[in-house]
């Protein structure tokens, strides 16, 4: 027991412990299926493409190398190429990278695009996740992306976010001519720049903690890409 | 319960051990279903390398909740709510550890895992802080937290 951590008697503690206690004494040995000891994991290459609802962001956690296995974050981290870091950040005490994308589509064609690689993400027993983002409509064979329509309206992107320590890091995926996108939140405007990479631009944004709601707008030099107007809500998140 | 995987075989751990990671999964998030594969999944990944793992169980733990962490921010990022069949929620639980229980499932969820595996686990914070990799500032602050809302709303 852990007494030395709670030296007075606290009742709410006692009545969490004792819930706990007794929930997880709702699983027994009998209820388990029967299984034995598994066979050793495969080395990770996993791949797994999502659109997310409403229009949001690709979300792909991969294998973020060949071969890759099981490390901690920063000796992972270490080994992405400096030259493909196209952002560094840190929000919580948790480093982020947004890297152009290195992994492959089911053809084992690169990916074009770029990844949200979290530090955080890399611990023991963790998939190595990151957040893949890619600009126009990935095709139904999981190869490639369709891009037509959208370099034919400068008003579609993609966006979506993912949560890095306690802040969402947003994410956008925009025509090659936009030259920023801006965020409006409590009337303040910011422009976030416009990373571009492999023919379509990549604008990241870390969410203050204080924004509930904001407006997006891109920008094409001064001028707001028609139909690009839209009002969000951050989602509720841990 | 500090083991060294040179003297235990991973057949005696998974043994050993199973159950209580299952519980582990469970109370930090997963449902039953997904507790049950999260532990094989751990077992799995430690296999290769579980010679030169020095402290089998919590790496284990690490492993399971971390896993569970992971389904969580699936959830999130497919941005759809899901509905699982929990075969736990069967169980009738006594009125006060159902409410208790209730309301520890709407912690976010680092708060709940602080929660299950020092009051659970019986960890310090200390230790709470190494298996999920974070400050022990941090996770003083998301312990406290975590009784402060637990006390509103059980008060």
């Amino acid at each position: 027991m852990n007494t030395t951590a709670d030296p007075t008697p606290d009742p709410v503690a006692d009545r969490v412990r004792h819930a706990l206690a007794t929930v997880a004494g709702t699983i027994d040995e009998a209820d388990l299926a029967p299984r034995g000891l598994p066979a050793p994991g495969p080395r990770r290459r996993r791949r797994r493409w999502a659109l997310a609802a409403g229009g949001g962001l690709v979300v792909v956690p991969a294998a973020l190398a060949a071969g890759a296995y099981l490390q901690q974050g920063p000796e992972y981290v270490d080994q992405i190429p400096r030259s493909s870091i196209i952002v560094e950040g840190e929000a919580d005490g948790d480093r982020y990278l947004l890297v152009e994308s290195r992994r492959e589509d089911a053809c084992g064609r690169p990916v074009a695009g770029v990844e949200l690689v979290e530090e955080d993400e890399n611990l023991i027993g963790s998939e190595w996740n990151t957040t893949g983002s890619t600009y126009g409509v990935p095709r139904e064979d999981g190869c490639g992306v369709d891009t037509a329509a959208w370099l034919a309206d400068p008003a579609l992107h993609e966006s979506g976010g993912t949560q890095v320590g306690d802040t969402m890091v947003w994410l956008w995926a925009v025509h090659p001519d936009v030259t920023a996108v801006r965020v409006t939140a409590g009337g303040e405007p910011t422009d976030l720049e416009v990373h571009p990479v492999d023919g379509a631009g990549y604008a990241l944004w870390e969410i203050p903690k204080d924004v509930a709601s904001y407006r997006v707008e891109l920008l094409v030099g001064d001028e707001v890409v028609p139909g690009s107007v839209e009002e969000r809500t951050v989602p509720a998140f841990d | 319960m500090e083991e060294r995987a040179q003297a235990v075989g991973i057949e005696d751990a998974y043994r050993a051990h199973r159950l209580a990671l299952v519980r582990l999964a469970h109370l930090v998030g997963a449902d039953r279903e997904q507790a049950e594969d999260v532990v094989q999944t751990a077992f799995a990944s430690a296999q290769p390398r579980w010679a030169a793992i020095d402290d089998p169980l919590a790496y284990l733990r690490r492993s399971v909740v971390n896993q569970v962490r992971d389904h969580q921010r699936r959830r999130y990022r497919g941005q759809r709510a899901r509905v699982v069949h929990d075969p736990g929620t069967e169980h009738v639980l006594p009125p006060e550890v159902d409410e208790t229980w209730r309301h520890i499932g709407t912690l976010p969820w680092r708060q709940r895992a602080v929660v299950v595996l020092h009051y659970y686990e019986d960890l310090s914070l200390t230790e709470v802080a190494a298996l999920l990799g974070r400050p022990a500032s941090t996770i003083r602050s998301d312990h406290r937290r975590a009784l402060d809302r637990l006390r509103k709303t059980l008060a």
